[in-house]
């Protein structure tokens, strides 16, 4: 018997403006310190980061050492942003953990979730953690449904993060940031 | 060389600067040696380093010292990496190397076994990484690190140590809740971090 050819993986395309809009969005929000591991949502928004001399942009080895990372940001004066993948937020427990208790001001943004648009199998343990771990560690956090309302939630999630001294989460489905092929037709 | 010489030589240079320590008894010594406001204790396993690195690099005018132990620098190892890429010049990290988890039963740690965490800094991209068993060559290791061009990474190994004996240390007066906005106080009131208004 002659096995099927295996499925196309399908390719993943940004909405520029959505990309750039969200930068923006970082910004007006006065964060001015970005620390962050890539994946397949978030890399356009990290080079676009690292592009901005206004911002101290970090590629760190580890998620848990990126929440490190921005802890000392904060500490130094800083507003820091951490983008990650959810997996990286599995790491990062004890840091968390850590950044909650000294009342670390930090919005995440984390792309991949349990639920929305997760194909790919070896995806299994990501979609695990995340808001578990949000949960656990009384994190909050809000889903990105639509793109267009990521910079509203960028401004409202950094007012809390302010105020509560402590941080925040975005979560960011694939279709969030990526322009999806079947939507379009 | 014994850990309250090395920790008397580091805070000689260290003096108001801000720091990091990572957990054991060892920060209970150091509180009672040289204790400044712009100091956390106790950081979880694996990250002070890490902390330091944020803060090195929001603070370009300010030394930033680190303060590990051994299975703590372990821990953090890919922070190494990190570092070796930004190569923050006003970082200094100093490891008290006892070859062991002291604190919690004197298990052996890796170093007891010959892993060598200079030639890891070294391989990691950090050129200024030391190592040293002599307080005098501490000593001149750390006045480089406290004036020239870093990274530094310096690991003063230090001789196998009793917790029944110096163990014996004071708690201290404040929890890590309380430090770290001290810590974050002190540095407001220097002028080097703005105020965060309650709005």
């Amino acid at each position: 018997m002659v096995a099927e050819a295996p499925p196309v993986r399908a390719g993943y395309r940004h909405d520029a403006q959505l990309v750039a809009a969200t930068c923006v969005a970082i910004r007006r929000a006065g964060i001015d310190f970005a620390v962050h591991l890539p994946d397949t949502i978030n890399y356009p928004l990290i080079r676009a980061l690292d592009a901005d001399p206004d911002v101290i942009s970090v590629s760190c080895s580890r998620e848990d050492e990126g929440v490190a990372i921005a802890m000392g940001a904060y500490l130094g004066g800083h507003w820091p942003v951490l983008l990650t993948e959810g997996s990286g937020l599995g790491l990062a427990g004890l840091a968390l953990a850590r950044a909650v208790v000294q009342r670390t001001p930090l919005l995440i943004l984390a792309s991949h979730n349990s639920a929305l648009g997760e194909r790919h199998d070896y995806a299994a343990a990501t979609r695990r953690v995340t808001e578990p771990l949000l949960d656990a560690l009384t994190i909050p956090y809000v889903i990105a449904m639509r793109g267009s309302d990521i910079p509203m939630l960028i401004r409202e999630a950094q007012m809390t993060v302010h105020g509560d001294r402590r941080p925040v989460a975005i979560l960011l489905p694939r279709h969030s940031l990526h322009e999806i092929e079947e939507d379009r037709t | 060389m014994n850990r309250v010489e090395a920790l008397e030589i580091w805070a000689k240079y260290r003096g108001d600067s801000p720091a990091v320590t990572g957990p054991s008894f060892g920060g209970r010594v150091l509180y009672a040696i040289a204790h400044r406001p712009a100091t956390i204790y106790n950081m979880e396993l694996g990250y002070p380093t890490a902390v330091c690195l944020g803060l090195a690099l929001s603070l370009p005018s300010q030394r930033v010292y680190a303060v590990e132990g051994d299975g703590s620098m372990l821990a953090g190892l890919a922070t190494l990496t990190t570092i070796g890429r930004y190569q923050p010049e006003n970082l200094v990290i100093l490891v008290i190397d006892n070859r062991a988890y002291v604190t919690t039963g004197s298990i052996p740690s890796a170093t007891s076994a010959g892993t060598d965490l200079v030639a890891i800094a070294k391989g990691a991209g950090i050129a200024e990484a030391h190592r040293t068993t002599d307080p005098a060559e501490l000593d001149r290791v750390m006045a480089r690190a406290a004036t020239e061009k870093g990274p530094f990474f310096i690991v003063a190994s230090i001789e196998q140590e009793d917790m029944r004996a110096v163990g014996k240390s004071a708690a201290m007066p404040f929890d890590i809740v309380e430090s770290s906005i001290r810590f974050r106080r002190t540095l407001e009131d220097r002028g080097l971090v703005p105020p965060i208004w309650a709005v």
